[in-house]
């Protein structure tokens, strides 16, 4: 009999989620238990940092190596910071009945972002995928504003569906190419043929559209905006995360017969998405809006680290992802409380926050000067191995290029922080409030985390150590 | 690790005895008193390093400390002095005490003010110590980024481009700097060695010329930036016109001669091939900065705007010495240096006092 010990995450996670569907059947209607969601995944998440062994299952459709152990650690403490922010917004107003779906469909494409980390096969890896992208929708059309919501869910359908189309072809392409879709097998076959290279394009262009790379960004600030912003912290952080660190792996262990195509492609790629993005975030109302933009700025400087080719480029670039979500998560999360007590939203309600709410607008002022990249934040040491990685290739036009770009975010990041410490005769338009404990406890996580995961030196040498079992 | 660590740990102890302050006046006093703590402790390290060594060491790094920080990319907190570093610690710490003196005008959030000049200060001197490429660009942000927080979130609407475009440039430069400083890392050491952020290790080595040539004007362009070189100096004095006296006291008594040494250290230090390729222009574009900043200090009528001209000014008669690459002249450099940086926080503080602004 096949030992499962391996799929350890996968098989506490599913069954968590049927724990939770049959308490949301037989409970009181309008009664909460967020702090079942909440407990279950503290559990997982807990019995996730156990050891765990080296494993392939079925036929090697199914991989556990320590890497991917590693991932799936990274990820669901990051859901659990989100699910954690999300208690306040879960626990009242009018949408308390939909606490238990919302718990049950993060948990569901949490489940579907496991399937894809430890994917051995195209195919389990588009199942996966596709499991981590359905949920989505749902989670992003719940509570508040119907119409709009519903909107946003509708095109995060449309545009997984394209995502899912090219990849399907592109796999297609490779599979006719190549005979098999086994990673195991693919790494030993020299790609080369022009239906190779499509096929790999394909699957390039799928993946951007899950990462939101220009041109395969429309749509994405519409849907960040118009979210419930539980569920667009995790389409940002948890979803697109996912994508970028799987992209990372793939491209550098399945395709390493074909350097010079994906390097350039990529390189144009990320040149192109930070300068698109980090213009557009200048024009940004909506914070929001401006963040999704800001963020797909974020994953170009990740590419960059995958053009890197390298062990150190590899752990890099998760490095840069742990940075990233930190600062995102602590900006999201203060979003989503703003929101929730004022409804305010816009990028100039912010006016005079530190003078209402100090705390809050230090917290959104470290992580934009994270997300900025300013020393000694986190975003700065991310920042700093991803361009080193590219460095010791030579690619010093490609820094060039981006050295422009980092001043142009620092202006959009530098207009928002004047705005949270403008002061002035007028009235702040955000009053004083109280946020609850779990909000809290979410923000000091994420502030904490911007701080000083870039003093963690341990933490780069933890991942790179690992990143040699891919 | 190394007694030199006293000079950032210092002033960001401070921090908490002005945030627990009570009131303005309070938090005032224990900024004055971090400031003090590390004037003297920069006197004893001065006396420590001339007393203790022959005039033959003096330009040997002393009081080395190494921590490591990120393994793999061998990257190492160092710290180290000699006598050009002493030098340059006396002077900011005289500029500091001098500055905090001044009094500030705007009572509201006056902690907050203090802790940010307290970062600055730490920053500046940890500039100043370390022996780290990446040390080196840390601190630098460090030591510029609280600006934004001093005075260019305070700035009104009219004045607001020109801060703002004073800051992004600065910010620019510094952005530069760091593709710079890649470069250097890559070219420190011969192929098939680890690669490393130590300058000693990379002055040992020296640097092949070509990649100097390539890297040495970027760097010169981050330095070049911050210290006022001409054409990126036309910004400045109108940059910081609206910067608190103590915060431009600071800027134009220490900041800005960062850029300067940090030229020093790492350009003419590290890349004399590529400071050799380039010390003609540099000539040229400080010397044009000079008479630049001299005309426009004639023409102020604001005390603010005049010491800030006369510093520009002054910043490139300092990269005029150092690019001459004679040790006479720069040790010239060097006491020059302090003087201005005591002689601009006093001016700024004669003219807060009595009222008058020429």
């Amino acid at each position: 009999m096949t030992d499962l010990t391996a799929m350890r995450y996968e098989i506490l996670l599913a069954a968590a989620l049927v724990m939770l569907l049959i308490s949301g059947s037989i409970k009181n209607r309008g009664r909460n238990r967020y702090w079942l969601p909440l407990s279950l995944l503290t559990i997982i998440t807990a019995i996730g940092f156990m050891p765990l062994p080296d494993k392939i299952l079925f036929g090697g459709m199914f991989l556990s190596a320590p890497i991917t152990a590693v991932l799936k650690i990274i990820i669901t403490c990051l859901t659990l910071v989100i699910l954690i922010q999300s208690a306040s917004w879960l626990k009242k107003g009018a949408d308390r009945n939909v606490s238990d779906l919302f718990s049950a469909l993060l948990l569901l494409s949490l489940l579907g972002c496991y399937f894809m980390i430890s994917s051995g096969h195209f195919l389990i890896f588009y199942l996966g995928l596709e499991l981590s992208t359905l949920p989505l929708a749902g989670m992003a059309a719940l509570g508040g504003d119907t119409f709009r919501r519903t909107g946003s869910g509708f095109r995060i359908l449309l545009h997984g569906m394209l995502a899912s189309a090219l990849m399907m072809f592109g796999f297609s392409l490779i599979y006719g190419a190549c005979g098999t879709l086994y990673f195991s097998e693919l790494i030993r076959i020299h790609m080369g043929s022009t239906v190779q290279v499509l096929g790999f394009f394909f699957f390039l262009a799928g993946m951007a559209y899950k990462i939101s790379i220009v041109p395969f960004h429309f749509m994405r600030s519409e849907i960040i905006e118009d979210s419930q912003i539980s569920a667009a912290s995790f389409i940002l952080v948890i979803s697109t995360g996912t994508a970028i660190l799987m992209l990372n792996v793939l491209i550098y262990n399945l395709f390493p017969s074909i350097p010079e195509i994906w390097q350039k492609t990529l390189f144009i790629m990320a040149v192109v998405t930070v300068t698109v993005s980090n213009l557009a975030a200048l024009w940004q109302k909506s914070l929001m809006r401006f963040l999704a933009w800001t963020s797909m700025a974020q994953a170009g400087y990740i590419i960059i680290g995958i053009i890197g080719r390298s062990q150190a480029g590899m752990a890099a670039v998760i490095f840069f992802y742990i940075t990233f979500a930190f600062s995102t998560l602590a900006v999201t999360g203060s979003a989503a409380i703003i929101r929730e007590q004022t409804g305010r939203s816009r990028i100039e309600d912010l006016k005079g926050l530190y003078k209402s709410n100090p705390l809050i607008g230090l917290v959104m002022t470290v992580a934009f000067l994270s997300l900025a990249g300013i020393p000694p934040l986190a975003g700065f040491f991310g920042k700093l191995l991803v361009f080193t990685a590219v460095a010791e290739k030579g690619f010093f036009f490609l820094l060039l290029t981006i050295a422009p770009n980092l001043l142009i975010s620092l202006y959009a990041y530098l207009t928002v922080i004047r705005t949270i410490f403008t002061t002035g005769e007028e009235k702040p338009q955000v009053s004083y409030f109280r946020s609850d404990p779990a909000t809290r406890i979410g923000l000091i996580i994420c502030a904490g985390g911007t701080i000083l995961s870039g003093f963690a030196g341990f933490l780069l040498e933890f991942i790179k150590n690992f990143s040699y079992g891919v | 690790m190394s007694i030199l660590i006293l000079f950032i740990l210092i002033p960001l102890l401070s921090i908490i005895p002005i945030l627990s302050a009570g009131d303005a006046e309070k938090a005032k006093k224990a900024a004055v008193t971090g400031s003090v703590v590390v004037t003297a402790f920069t006197v004893v390290i001065a006396v420590i390093f001339f007393v203790s060594g022959s005039p033959a060491g003096y330009s040997e790094y002393k009081f080395i400390g190494d921590i490591t920080w990120f393994r793999s990319l061998n990257m190492h907190f160092i710290t180290g002095a000699d006598y050009l570093t002493v030098l340059m610690l006396l002077a900011a710490s005289a500029s500091a005490l001098a500055g905090i003196m001044i009094p500030v005008r705007d009572r509201e959030r006056t902690k907050e003010f203090y802790v940010a000049w307290m970062t600055m200060t730490a920053g500046i001197n940890g500039f100043i110590v370390s022996l780290d490429l990446v040390m080196i660009y840390l601190f630098y942000m460090i030591a510029l980024f609280p600006l934004f927080f001093l005075y260019i979130v305070r700035v009104e609407e009219k004045e607001k481009l020109l801060t703002v475009s004073h800051f992004a440039v600065l910010m620019g430069g510094a952005f530069i700097l760091l593709v710079g400083i890649l470069g250097m890392y890559t070219n420190s050491v011969p192929d098939g060695n680890e690669l490393t952020f130590n300058i000693l290790h990379i002055k040992d080595y020296l640097m092949p010329a070509a990649a100097q040539r390539v890297f040495a004007p970027m760097v010169i362009a981050g330095f070049g930036i911050l210290g006022a070189l001409f054409p990126f100096s036309i910004l400045f004095p109108a940059g910081t016109f609206t910067a608190p006296a103590p915060v431009a006291a600071l800027f134009y008594g220490v900041t800005m001669k960062l850029g300067a040494y940090g030229a020093l250290k790492l350009v003419i230090g590290l890349m004399p091939d590529g400071a050799g390729t380039l010390s003609n222009l540099i000539l040229i574009l400080s010397a044009a900065g000079a008479v630049y900043g001299a005309i426009g200090a004639f023409m102020a009528r604001d005390m603010n705007k005049r010491s800030a001209h006369a510093s520009v000014s002054f910043s490139c008669v300092l990269f005029f010495m150092l690019f001459l690459r004679n040790e006479t002249v720069t040790n010239t450099a060097f006491i020059l240096m302090i003087i201005h940086a005591v002689a601009v926080p006093l001016i700024l503080l004669y003219s807060e006092k009595t009222g008058k602004a020429v």
